[in-house]
């Protein structure tokens, strides 16, 4: 009797398990993300309210124009990554040239950095969901022109397998409603300074908008 | 007997030039420290790169380039590659390495009438695979390969014709030696005719053995034996299929059988993939599905299904075959190639660090990925460059201010009443920093950066012409 339960309970969690791989059943969100890693993010504002950025997940970054340090926000967890880790950074579909020069003075080791750029949206999506679970890359940051919730939710499952740290940059008119990526952070740009603003984190913490230095963004000034 | 000698010399270029657009520039450079120009192919030497030009060099005249380590390994298997297709016509050929062939074609001429006739239709087989070669004949196996290094495409076959031609060859052609290269130049022989005028008792005594021996092989005096070449046995599996396949899962399965033999027949030979071929069969008819090519040799069949599948993702199969083949068309030795570009010691660690490499290019192209080096320029636009991951060159920072994104060609920035405009009106922050420079190379530039700012708070390096009528121009955005 007892052999036959266990037998079934095996079978049943096959089955679950299969019906997970194809993302027709979800883990709650409690589960899924037990582990509470974080990467320090070298902001201390978000060292401080976050306790960095999480990691294995992947997180949203609505800007409301470009060049208002949206990159300044992930530069120096791109510097910390590319130096202590073999593995690559890839960036998916940049919407310029990242110029090597500035990321050399930014201390990031560019040997690690692989730019993708694939042709299409699709093929963005995918690249960026290959190289989220590929192992081989300790972040991944794309540009894709819109996102939905079946699609970050696949991003998602994807750099847990990878157990890697996504980012997706999108453009707030581009930028949807409401998403199921974990984290959601808005930045916004004033005359005098950055406002990174966290719209949502996994655990519903509420946290109040602060301002980076607006020259962060800059070298030397 | 009759020997062709089929030398290579863009073999360096030519292992590479498959994977680039046409369009592409691309150039070979040696290994080790203070990498040259090896090879470049047309649409690089039209912009004037030429053969021994250095890194710095290069760069100057061009970012836009695709620059590829020498890969020795690569050679050597390709070169036994095209003599195994050189086997087509004779039975005997002898690879003599780096870059050449030997083959005896005096036993051919029976199929094949006239030289000529085979020298064409082995430059059409080239032709259509995409290499190319020196063709030279000669009596003698060294003969004929003489003549190829010295770029004579003759054909020799009398033994008046060949002391006679021979004889005219720079001396130096018989050993590749700087030392005796130099003493022969400063004695006053060029030929090989005055180095044999010489006392070969002389000879011996100041430069040893080998050029005579070698030039006594090459006239025919003592005989030259010959190392043949044998095919390594084929990597080569199939499977019958008396139904229809239509999808590319139903097909992986298929081939999942005869691709793990495959891979055992790798492993007892302690080779890996670099390409594999699949081919359907139908009444002797072969079709060719696809291939798959990897950055590193692999045998994990895990990996190389997927990459697989990823091709067969792309094409319709069309179902009415009878057998399905697969051949590792490349190979490498596994433990060879690992002490590569990747700083990365434990060569299983290396090999996976590639992986997602072949993954991405299978499906989206070899152009789509690549990684980002450092020129040393004051040019902007030639301060960077696309180069293949692990290949990183130059590393230096001028601790200059710089923007992160720098605009692929630079825009034209609107000017209303004399204000600038991007999204409402500039304010300069910063400048001007003049850059002067490249009057060297044609590409001049001469003008006055600035760091400025919109209304919304977005920071833009904008330049002015120096030269009338001084337009403005977005170069780059501060992020």
């Amino acid at each position: 009797m007892e052999k036959y339960l266990k037998n079934g309970w095996e079978r049943m969690n096959n089955k679950i398990n299969k019906l997970i791989e194809k993302q027709l059943v979800y883990k709650g969100a409690r589960e899924l993300e037990t582990k509470n890693l974080r990467i320090p993010s070298g902001i201390w504002q978000l060292d401080q309210t976050l306790g960095g950025w999480p990691s294995e997940t992947i997180i949203e970054l609505i800007h409301s124009d470009e060049g208002i340090g949206e990159i300044s926000l992930l530069l120096p967890l791109i510097s910390n990554l590319s130096n202590t880790s073999d593995k690559w950074v890839a960036l998916i579909n940049p919407p310029y040239i990242p110029y090597a020069p500035t990321m050399n003075t930014k201390n990031i080791d560019i040997s690690k950095i692989l730019i993708i750029k694939p042709q299409g949206h699709k093929e963005m999506l995918w690249a960026m969901e290959q190289t989220l679970r590929a192992k081989t890359c300790s972040a991944v940051i794309g540009w894709p022109k819109s996102i939905n919730d079946k699609i970050a939710r696949r991003l998602r499952v994807a750099a847990r397998i990878g157990k890697t740290i996504g980012f997706y940059l999108i453009q707030k008119n581009s930028a949807p409603k409401s998403s199921s990526a974990p984290y959601r952070l808005q930045v916004n740009k004033n005359e005098f300074n950055t406002q990174i603003s966290i719209l949502k984190t996994r655990d519903g913490k509420n946290i109040n908008p602060f301002a980076i230095n607006n020259d962060l963004a800059m070298s030397k000034i | 007997m009759i020997w062709l000698c089929l030398k290579f010399n863009n073999l360096p270029l030519e292992i590479f030039s498959h994977k680039a657009k046409n369009s592409a520039r691309v150039a070979v450079i040696t290994d080790g420290k203070n990498s040259k120009v090896l090879a470049c192919n047309k649409k690089a030497e039209s912009i004037g790169v030429k053969i021994g030009m250095s890194l710095p060099l290069l760069y100057e005249l061009t970012p836009e380039i695709r620059i590829h380590k020498r890969q020795r390994s690569k050679e050597i298997a390709k070169l036994r590659e095209l003599a195994r297709w050189s086997l087509k016509f004779t039975s005997q050929v002898t690879v003599s390495s780096p870059d050449s062939l030997l083959l005896e074609i005096g036993g051919s001429l029976k199929i094949f009438k006239t030289i000529q006739k085979i020298i064409q239709k082995i430059k059409n087989d080239l032709k259509k695979i995409g290499y190319t070669a020196t063709m030279s004949v000669g009596p003698t196996p060294l003969s004929a390969q003489y003549f190829a290094e010295c770029r004579l495409e003759i054909i020799i076959q009398t033994q008046r014709e060949l002391s006679r031609t021979l004889g005219r060859l720079p001396a130096s052609t018989l050993e590749e030696n700087p030392k005796s290269s130099l003493l022969l130049s400063q004695i006053g022989i060029s030929s090989i005719q005055q180095l044999r005028g010489l006392p070969r008792k002389e000879v011996i005594h100041r430069f040893g053995n080998k050029l005579l021996a070698n030039s006594d092989k090459a006239l025919g005096r003592t005989p030259d034996p010959q190392k043949n070449f044998i095919p390594k046995k084929k990597f080569i599996t199939s499977i019958d299929t008396p139904y229809s396949i239509r999808d590319s899962e139903k097909f992986l399965t298929a081939i999942n059988k005869p691709l793990e033999q495959l891979i055992l027949k790798l492993s007892i030979q302690e080779r890996g993939l670099i390409t594999l071929e699949i081919t359907t069969k139908k009444h002797d008819k072969k079709t060719l599905i696809t291939h798959i090519s990897t950055n590193q040799p692999t045998r994990d069949q895990q990996y190389i299904t997927s990459l697989i599948r990823e091709k067969l993702n792309q094409i319709k199969i069309k179902p009415s075959f009878e057998s399905i083949i697969l051949e590792a068309t490349e190979i490498s030795n596994l433990m060879a190639q690992n002490k590569s570009m990747f700083s990365v010691s434990d060569p299983s660690k290396e090999k996976k660090q590639t992986e997602i490499i072949d993954i991405i290019r299978t499906r989206l192209g070899e152009e789509s990925l690549y990684s980002l080096c450092e020129y040393q320029d004051f040019r902007p636009e030639l301060a960077w460059g696309q180069v293949e991951p692990g290949n990183t060159i130059s590393r230096k920072s001028i601790d200059l201010l710089r923007p992160f994104w720098l605009l692929p060609q630079p825009q034209h920035i609107r000017n209303y009443s004399k204000k600038l405009w991007i999204n409402g009106e500039l304010s300069i922050i910063d400048g001007p920093e003049t850059i002067e420079s490249g009057w060297w190379d044609n590409r001049e530039i001469k003008r006055d950066y600035f760091i400025a700012r919109n209304p919304g708070g977005a920071k833009f390096w904008i330049y002015q012409e120096r030269h009338e009528p001084k337009n403005w121009y977005l170069h780059g955005i501060f992020s």
